[in-house]
């Protein structure tokens, strides 16, 4: 892995902050936190060497990779760095490391899902197809219906090129995001490509999975690099595969290829808020109220909320933007039997703090966020692209 | 990117500086490297503990010694940032504390002395209304320490606090039974005592070791976001009064300043970019243009303003580096006072360590200039807090009320374009 975030160790001073902004510690006494599960653990265990390694704290499990620790501490320490490193060696049971597996291979499914939609919507609804799922570990609760959407490309040439990467959710469950997507970016005069579409790796990595990981993001990066060389920027609008793509690449396979794609990766609206055009229509009437969640990956990005600042510019009078709490999901995490109480408890203060601000709905980047906020609060929760669309200049109103 | 005014560093000056902008109705952003060294704090906002520093009887009335501090220290923050804006800046923040549900209190004429961990008395300025209690009451005092809680012993309280008082301190122990196998903290136990359950567990002990009535000493563990009604349960429950003492970090008292003061500026519509510091600053003409971030790609995220304030902290926030010939400060690259010898023999000196008074020289209006030129180096930065020079916080007890008042200051100053109509 890398040794940019080794070096940091040191500049560890142990004052806690990182402690008292992880989601779990706050809803789970047991967890040990990022500070001594981190930093705290990687010095003992580089103490003790590799004849006698330290075991690992199989309480590592619970760790979201939210990255809040990342972002509080005052040293630039990331403790969350040596929790995926550490993560892989854990040594767990067969019946949850299969259902890791299996909700780590999100991709597997969303493809068969996608291509026969009636058929697996109908199958996960089945009583039979839950009780299965209860007893290899899945929480008893809803999973997003698989869709399928034919997209439209006008294929206009450009000098300023985008390869769309719209990642699993998007491609498997929400279409709809995906042709939002390339509409905007067509109306800012941007020629868009869509990338063929592989797995990020996030699910695989926070399962622990490193290898798997790995393999998947030399194979992506491979392909996300011929694209930038051909003078493509790449564009996410999923906060998670964004900050993989931006972030965890360098981590897990350190290097000129992954250094060089994670400058050309830009989050939708990162990219937008560069553009000098604005090709909304600023005549129709605004949406009088609603709510944007912060992602946990967006806030970690480091880029500030610029998705938030369009759709308070061009679509929403009055946008609550919260970046205070975690809704609890991270990924696979709350789909887990055994984590979901505490998934949900991470999230309830954001569910009451929805509840009680009165909004019609609830914008979110992140896909999984959004089946969280559903589950947690029966609000109905949009991308942001699927706002803004709407208020794109000769927007195709039929389309909704 | 486009504001007004960009705050760097979000600590007590920062968040200061934000609130005296966002007052004056501009578009506000602010960035650090991390969350402040706020979380890690006392919460109490201390004006002037100890002046001249070397004396050893703590300041009884920090507002008038203030007159004489500024004659003598001119180049002291305080004599930068001026007594008016320094009672402007006191005064608000007791406002704004009401409207952010964490209520403080205090008063400039009198200093207040509250024990610390060690069972030091300290003066200090400002406090939580919930720690308005008097150490001087006629009740009885007791320390209670808490078994699962590192770093708090209440024997060592107690003997401390009966060496300065002259009267009788008991202390005493209890056990939450919590059955929790890793270590605890100050933050753990509090979220913890937000637990009915626990609490109540926590009443039932304090019952039985006949401490009604009295006054109990206890760290800083009685709830992070619910400590009103944690405290009052317990004091109701036993007739006391609690005095809760701020701990090391994970420090509660500061973490709820920290959070609650924050949580306002977002409400009032600053926005906030923590986690990456500054990597480069563009000058033109004597002003700074832009500056930028790098994100988490490494790319850099350019920020324009009109405005800026440093706010980054000194030594300790990592505002200012110390390298072994030299110190930095790393935002705009600012020339930095350095005392002629960085340290003295004795760690604990009265007098304070010589580092303590490095830091950015500043004119008036805190904008940023040369000691030998007296030339003003940027016109619209104006700086706040432990990276100003010409001050030892440690000895005088002066670092929040510094970083208060003069980020008050330097943010309405970068809200009205370095001119304040006094």
């Amino acid at each position: 892995m890398s040794n940019g975030n080794e070096r940091n160790l040191d500049h560890c001073l142990k004052c806690s902050t990182c402690h008292t902004q992880c989601p779990v510690v706050a809803n789970y006494p047991d967890f040990p936190g990022p500070k001594q599960l981190g930093p705290e653990l990687e010095r003992l265990r580089l103490a003790k060497g590799q004849e006698k390694p330290l075991e690992i704290d199989e309480s590592l499990a619970l760790c979201t990779n939210c990255k809040r620790c990342d972002i509080a501490c005052p040293h630039g320490v990331k403790p969350s760095y040596y929790n995926m490193k550490n993560k892989a060696r854990l040594q767990g049971q067969s019946i949850s490391k299969f259902r890791d597996w299996i909700l780590a291979h999100n991709i597997c499914w969303g493809k068969i899902g996608s291509k026969i939609p009636g058929l697996v919507n109908f199958a996960l609804k089945f009583p039979l197809t839950k009780s299965v799922m209860g007893l290899m570990g899945i929480a008893n609760r809803d999973f997003p219906k698989y869709l399928k959407q034919q997209i439209k490309i006008r294929n206009s040439k450009n000098d300023k090129k985008v390869l769309y990467y719209p990642g699993c959710y998007a491609s498997f469950n929400e279409p709809e995001i995906i042709q939002a997507t390339i509409d905007i970016l067509e109306a800012y005069d941007f020629q868009v490509e869509l990338a063929s579409v592989n797995c990020c790796g996030t699910p695989v990595m926070s399962n622990g999975l490193l290898d798997e990981a790995r393999e998947m993001a030399i194979k992506n990066t491979g392909v996300f690099l011929k694209y930038i060389r051909e003078g493509y920027k790449i564009v996410t609008t999923c906060s998670s595969c964004g900050l993989t793509l931006k972030e965890e690449y360098t981590n897990i396979i350190p290097g000129t290829n992954s250094a060089e794609l994670k400058q050309n990766v830009w989050d939708l609206f990162e990219l937008l808020e560069e553009e000098e055009i604005l090709p909304f229509n600023e005549n129709k009437e605004k949406i009088k109220k609603a709510y944007y969640h912060v992602p946990c990956h967006l806030k970690a990005q480091g880029i500030g909320v610029p998705a938030a600042n369009l759709l308070k510019k061009v679509a929403v009078k009055d946008l609550i933007i919260e970046d205070n709490y975690c809704c609890g999901i991270a990924g696979t995490f709350g789909f887990k039997k055994e984590k979901y109480p505490i998934a949900m408890a991470i999230g309830d203060p954001l569910f009451k703090d929805i509840k009680n601000s009165q909004v019609p709905f609830v914008i979110t980047d992140c896909g999984t966020c959004k089946l969280q906020i559903m589950h947690g609060t029966s609000v109905p929760v949009k991308h942001p692209v699927v706002i803004l669309r709407d208020y794109l200049k000769n927007s195709d109103t039929e389309k909704f | 990117m486009n504001y007004d005014v960009v705050v760097i560093g979000a600590g007590l000056a920062g968040f200061s500086a934000a609130l005296a902008a966002v007052k004056e109705g501009k578009q506000v952003l602010v960035i650090a490297k991390g969350m402040g060294n706020l979380y890690s704090s006392s919460g109490y906002i201390d004006l002037l503990g100890y002046y001249p520093t070397t004396s050893k009887k703590p300041v009884v009335n920090p507002q008038k010694i203030l007159d004489s501090l500024i004659v003598e220290n001119p180049n002291h923050p305080y004599a930068k940032v001026g007594k008016d804006i320094i009672i402007k800046a006191f005064n608000d923040f007791l406002l704004v504390s009401e409207e952010m549900g964490l209520p403080y209190t205090g008063s400039l004429n009198a200093n207040m002395m509250m024990p610390t961990a060690a069972g030091a008395l300290v003066p200090t300025t400002l406090y939580p209304k919930s720690t308005d209690k008097k150490i001087t009451v006629d009740r009885e005092i007791v320390v209670v320490g808490i078994k699962e809680l590192v770093d708090f012993y209440p024997a060592y309280v107690a003997q401390n606090l009966e060496l300065q008082l002259g009267r009788k301190v008991k202390p005493l122990w209890i056990d939450l039974q919590l059955n929790i196998s890793r270590e605890l903290n100050s933050y753990d136990l509090a979220l913890a005592l937000e637990k009915p359950q626990v609490r109540n567990g926590l009443i039932d002990q304090l019952i039985n070791l006949n401490v009604r009535d009295s006054l109990i000493l206890i760290p800083a563990v009685l709830g992070v976001t619910r400590w009103q009604e944690v405290i009052s349960n317990i004091e109701q429950s036993l007739n006391c009064e609690l005095l809760e003492i701020p701990t090391l970090p994970p420090s509660v008292m500061g973490y709820r300043l920290a959070e609650s003061f924050k949580l306002y500026l977002k409400n009032k519509g600053v926005e906030f970019i923590i986690g990456y510091p500054v990597a480069y600053a563009k000058f033109l003409d004597g002003y700074c243009e832009e500056i930028s971030i790098y994100t988490a790609n490494d790319r850099l995220k350019k920020i324009k303003a009109q405005n800026f304030c440093l706010a980054t902290g000194g030594i300790l926030g990592e505002g200012l580096q110390v390298l072994p010939r030299e110190i930095k400060e790393d935002v705009f690259g600012l020339p930095i006072q350095v005392p002629r010898e960085y340290s003295l023999h004795d760690f604990f000196s009265l007098e304070g360590q010589p580092l303590s008074y490095a830091g950015v020289n500043v004119n008036d209006r805190l904008q940023p200039f040369d000691p030998q030129t007296k030339e003003t180096l940027l016109k619209n930065v104006f700086v706040a807090g432990a990276t100003l020079a010409g001050y030892d916080p440690f000895v005088e007890k002066s670092g929040n009320g510094v970083a208060l008042t003069s980020g008050y200051k330097a943010g309405l100053l970068a809200a009205k374009g370095g001119i304040l109509n006094e």
